[in-house]
């Protein structure tokens, strides 16, 4: 009977339907929604991070790698030699006797592992026209007690030059040249690939005939230490006082080997990555939470909504079927009967608007928040639709049915 | 013993801050294989009689026995069966369900009473047999003539096998020959035992029943001579 007048009147029990599939698909469609994007979200962010973290600890590897042959290196400078100016020019103005280096050497200097003196001027190439770094370099100065080791960098012969990459590549010269500076005569004996700093511009040459050429006998401006081990976490406190007391007119500056700078910057770039990956969960969080918030008052005003509709249909419905429940309540229906009669059009109002609505909402959500149908459902979403709008149907109508149920079918028969 | 009895029945309506008596101490008895036909003005009360006999209106004063039972005594459910059990109604606007087919409408009474399905099944196709509408069994009340609506709604008044038929101007609108059809199958009704009251304004049908009371202020009083047929 219910079936045959819901037949009859379809738009009545369509519309009803419609209001709670709204409802409904409101709900199924915020939970699939906001469960999808969250997790898209958790896999979004678990990924990135275990990228980045990979990355890291790859890089991190390769530092250890090269540190642990480096070590770190230290610049040795004369005591009075401001740093500044050093910074600013790339050497040190001021000289020291070439013989520190090898005082430093003959000591029991532990901590150090090669020793490099240099002579760096910055001068005009008179034959070229051109300013240019001058730099005088001899082999690494044998350290006492420590057996030979294979030098950490080639001397240059005497009478032979190494040219950076701008000035041969400018000169059109290549080793086994011979080239004049400052009227000397110089085999080019090695020219340096670009890179991209004063050593494009610098010569080298050998330390005794850069001093000779600059008149600086037996001076030098820098002690290059390299591969400084130390057992201690504050090494350069170590070092330096290791090394003013047997040079206490000069300081010792550490100098960042490019692959420390480089391990540096990849540490700073990974934490600078992490925090990124930080953000934008906080980002997608934060939308999540708003969408929950909107979700939140959005789906529950949509669900009671269409409660006050279906109520408002069952009323509308109570109303065209006075007649009908005049007569019926003739024949002997109890009231309980004639309420069921309206509960039972709303309960399956409840449960197809349910159900349509959940597909509904299941498949907007998924399709909204890109996740996959299938991982999408929720089996307890679909049973709490399937309970919850039959239920605000059955609330919706039970006064309506009521109202209908207690009504005098006098009323209705005295129309005769 | 009568299957319905009213004694003293007063019914009075309020209408316009006064109150209408239509119905003074109004008292009748039916028997068992009574078929009575009831004449008045309109708006005698008549139908109030009718409604007042059929449990589903209330007397301000008096006695109304159906079947042995005080209906106003019951609780509303237990007159509500009671009516289920012993009470068929009739309308002249026929009252069908308009979604309903002629099966369904007369299997509608069932409903109520809570009988036996397959026996209710069984009955309703009986009735629709002996009422003429085997044919019209799946047509809607709308697809019907109004004898067969008439006809139908007298099948559904059947089903429940009450005691008692009342019948509130049953052939007013019929045409003669589908009056008859309905006249018939009170007729028969009463033969078998049932108690009919057929409320009605025309002198044709209430010659078909076996006496005529009238309403006259409020009160039942035997009608002098039933008017003889021209
Ligand atoms: N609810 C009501 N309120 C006031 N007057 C009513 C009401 N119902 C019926 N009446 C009046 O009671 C009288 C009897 O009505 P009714 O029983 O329908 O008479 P009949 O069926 O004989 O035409 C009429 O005058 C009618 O106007
Ligand atoms: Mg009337």
């Amino acid at each position: 009977m219910v079936w045959r007048e819901i037949a009859h009147r379809k738009l009545n029990f369509v519309l009803g339907m419609l209001a709670v599939s709204i409802a409904m698909a409101s709900l199924a469609g915020a939970f699939t929604l906001l469960e999808s994007y969250r997790l898209r979200t958790e896999l979004f962010v678990a990924e990135r991070r275990a990228e980045v973290e990979a990355d890291a600890a790859r890089m991190e590897d390769d530092v250890r790698k090269i540190t642990k042959n480096l070590g770190f290196n230290v610049l040795i400078l004369p005591r009075d030699q401001n740093l500044a100016d050093v910074y600013a020019r790339g050497f040190a103005e001021k000289t020291m006797p070439e013989e520190y280096a090898k005082r430093l050497a003959n000591t029991e200097l532990i901590t150090v592992n090669h020793l490099l003196p240099s002579l760096t001027r910055k001068l005009v190439w008179e034959e070229q026209k051109r300013t240019i770094v001058l730099v005088g370099t001899r082999g690494e100065i044998p350290i006492l007690q420590r057996s030979e080791k294979k030098p950490i960098l080639d001397a240059v012969p005497k009478g032979k030059i190494v040219l950076g990459y701008e000035l041969h590549r400018q000169l059109g010269l290549q080793p086994g040249d011979t080239v004049r500076l400052q009227g000397r005569e110089f085999k080019v004996h090695k020219n340096h690939p670009a890179r991209g700093n004063q050593d494009d511009i610098t010569v080298w040459i050998d330390l005794a005939e850069a001093q000779d050429l600059l008149e600086m006998p037996g001076r030098i401006n820098a002690i290059l230490a390299l591969q400084c081990n130390c057992a201690t976490v504050d090494r350069m406190a170590e070092i330096r006082a290791e090394i003013s007391k047997i040079l206490p007119d000069t300081q010792a500056v550490e100098f960042q080997s490019q692959a420390v700078a480089r391990a540096e910057a990849r540490k700073l770039a990974t934490a600078k990555a992490l925090q990124d990956v930080e953000r934008e969960r906080k980002l997608q969080e934060q939308t999540r939470r708003d969408r929950e918030a909107l979700a939140a008052w959005l789906v529950p005003l949509l669900i009671l909504a269409s409660a006050a509709w279906v109520g408002l249909l069952v009323f509308g419905n109570t109303r065209e079927r006075v007649a009908e429940v005049g007569v019926l309540r003739a024949l002997g229906w109890r009231s309980a009967q004639i309420v069921w009669l309206f509960m039972a059009k709303a309960l399956a109002m409840g449960a197809f608007g349910a159900g349509a609505g959940f597909v509904l909402g299941w498949a907007l959500g998924a399709a909204w928040g890109e996740a996959d149908l299938r991982a999408a459902f929720d089996p307890k979403l679909l049973g709490a639709c399937l309970v919850l709008a039959p239920l605000l149907a059955a609330i919706a109508s039970w006064l309506p049915a009521q109202r209908a149920a207690g009504q005098d079918p006098v009323a209705v028969l005295r129309e005769d | 013993m009568a299957i319905l009895a009213l004694r003293g029945v007063t019914k009075a309506y309020s209408k316009d801050g006064g109150a209408v008596t239509v119905l003074r101490e109004a008292t009748l008895a039916l028997e068992p294989g009574a078929f009575v036909a009831l004449r008045g003005p309109s708006g005698a009360g008549k139908s109030t009689l009718l409604w007042i006999a059929g449990t589903l209106l209330a007397p301000d004063a008096g006695e109304v026995e159906l079947a042995g039972q005080r209906p106003y005594a019951l609780a509303q459910e237990a007159r509500a069966r009671l009516r289920a059990k012993e009470v068929g109604f009739v309308f002249q606007q026929f009252h069908l369900v308009p979604y309903l087919d002629v099966r369904e409408n007369v299997l509608a009474a069932t409903v109520a009473s809570g009988g036996d399905r397959d026996a209710a099944e069984h009955r309703a196709a009986e009735l629709i047999e002996r009422f003429g509408l085997t044919g019209r069994t799946h047509h809607l009340p709308s697809e019907l003539s109004t004898g067969e609506r008439q006809r139908t709604a007298l099948a559904r008044a059947l089903l429940n096998e009450p005691r008692l038929l009342l019948a509130d101007e049953p052939t007013g609108n019929l045409d003669p020959v589908q009056a008859d059809a309905v006249l018939m199958c009170l007729s028969d009704f009463a033969k078998q035992g049932g108690a009919v009251l057929m409320v009605t304004h025309s002198l044709e049908s209430a010659a078909r029943a076996e006496r005529t009371w009238s309403l006259s202020e409020g009160r039942i009083v035997e009608a002098v001579s039933a008017p003889a047929q021209g």
